[in-house]
């Protein structure tokens, strides 16, 4: 590797790695494949749209600066956002992304996924046994048009879509509030440059974006509107469940319902209308 | 650099859409990705996470690559940077437990001790802890998984002629470390004949 001479750390290193006994290599190409899901192409490169995508990334990177710098010095602006911090039902947080540090420049918020990209399509009784429990249909007068599972590292999750609103659902992701108050800190200030496809540094618009309170059969629900952000659901350890952060760019309902079951209501509509389909639940 | 034709061509039926090019590419590098995560977080289960994650953001980005630079350490990139992100995730977590009373937190995930072959190397494992997060993954990239420079440069997202200063802070830290905390490993490596500075 390094024809000079080594010195002694150098020297533990390359024995130490020598020795290293790693565990075996998993397959991982089924998985990845499988979430990738058929049909759905890489994003198109940004100098595929000469003309229109310089000026846009211009404007939207002038934007993110500007947002970033007002984060950075209007206190207020901090406060707000740690107001939205560790704000969650059991079991599914909201995770609003820490405020930028100086000198980390903020990358673009990731854009929402759609569902068929990364979720099985399957039935009622599929879901049933993939998810190891029944899933429950909300009345109203939308169509089904869909049910699909996705396992998230062991953790099975069923959505239901209806086009307009898709409800998630999960069991046993038992957590105590009170862990995740005040868990993220204001402000998470890292050495490591961002990468293609990360988004710690991404930002949310505190200007439009809104989080609010409500029940759901008497039971505590959160309303996020406005815009996109940020759900994940945390698993029984208190670890968030690995791959399940996900954008959400229509307004979001979250609940804690009976028998352990997590709800989300992702749904292009009002708080009133997404209450009245949660509580036509069981 | 050196470039592989095959490589550039699974990358570039990839960017076209051709889930089987990047499947072939996922067999191609999982054992590199799935051992970079496992050097960050120490556990098997969270590797395999999050290398597969690793490679779903790497297809989802493949139109931001260009097929004529190397894809193992942009791949690498993606990789260590959420290896890194869940250890943070993790210490966070394990300070607020700490502060609730209900745990007592780590700084940094236990070192799997079947992967480690005697005391020596525990206390390696322990002062290379002790380094921050750069200096770790730099060492992790250069003396574990062996990439050259240049690739390293590529991973760490900066300039090919600032990798060799990485590598010898990061050694020099360690070193420092060695001395102050673990004093027997450096007598043992210069037992071996070692060059002392």
């Amino acid at each position: 590797m390094n024809e000079e001479p080594m010195n002694f750390e150098e020297q533990l290193l390359t024995r130490a790695a020598g020795a290293f006994a790693y565990p075996a290599t998993p397959q991982l190409a089924t998985a990845v494949l499988a979430r990738i899901g058929a049909g759905v192409a890489p994003k198109p490169a940004v100098g595929a749209h000469r003309g229109l995508a310089p000026r846009a990334l211009g404007a939207a990177a002038l934007v993110l600066v500007t947002f970033a710098a007002v984060m950075i010095t209007w206190r207020d602006a901090r406060e707000a956002v740690a107001d939205f911090l560790g704000l969650a039902v059991e079991g599914e947080q909201i995770h609003i992304l820490p405020t930028p540090v100086p000198g980390v420049r903020p990358t673009a918020f990731p854009p929402e996924q759609p569902l068929d990209s990364y979720a099985t399509p399957t039935t009622l009784l599929g879901a049933r046994d993939r998810g190891g429990f029944d899933p429950q249909l909300p009345v109203s007068g939308e169509r089904l048009q869909g049910i699909y599972t996705i396992d998230y590292a062991g953790t099975p999750v069923i959505v239901v879509d209806y086009g307009r609103f898709a409800l998630w659902q999960v069991r046993d992701l038992v957590v105590d509030k009170g862990v995740f108050e005040k868990s993220v800190p204001q402000s998470t200030p890292t050495p490591y440059p961002s990468g293609p496809g990360l988004f710690e540094k991404g930002l949310f618009d505190k200007g439009t974006v809104r989080l609010g309170e409500s029940t759901v059969q008497g039971r505590p629900a959160y309303w996020i509107s406005g815009g996109p952000h940020f759900v994940r659901f945390i698993g029984r350890s208190g670890t968030p469940v690995a791959g399940s952060e996900r954008t959400v760019s229509r307004n979001t309902l979250v609940w804690r319902g009976p028998g352990g079951t997590n709800y989300r209501l992702e749904i292009d509509g009002t708080l009133e209308q997404a209450l009245e389909i949660a509580n036509s639940l069981p | 650099m050196e470039h592989d034709p095959a490589e550039q061509r699974l990358v570039l039926l990839a960017q076209r859409g051709d889930q089987q090019a990047f499947g072939q590419l996922v067999t191609r590098y999982e054992q590199v990705a799935f051992r970079a995560a496992y050097l960050v977080v120490r556990e098997r289960a969270t590797a395999e996470d999050v290398a597969q994650e690793g490679f779903v953001r790497a297809y989802q980005g493949l139109g931001q690559f260009r097929p004529n630079e190397p894809f193992r350490p942009w791949l690498l990139r993606i990789v260590t940077n959420l290896a890194l992100n869940e250890v943070r995730a993790r210490k966070r977590r394990g300070g607020l437990l700490e502060r609730l009373g209900w745990a007592t937190a780590t700084s940094e995930p236990p070192a799997d001790r079947a992967a480690l072959a005697g005391e020596g190397q525990q206390e390696l494992w322990n002062a290379v802890n002790e380094l921050g997060a750069e200096d770790r993954v730099v060492l992790y990239l250069r003396y574990f998984l062996e990439l050259p420079e240049r690739e390293i440069a590529f991973a760490i997202g900066k300039a090919p002629g600032t990798v060799k200063s990485r590598l010898s802070r990061a050694s020099g830290r360690l070193r420092g470390v060695i001395e102050a905390r673990y004093p027997s490993l450096r007598s043992e490596a210069l037992g071996g004949g070692v060059r002392d500075e």
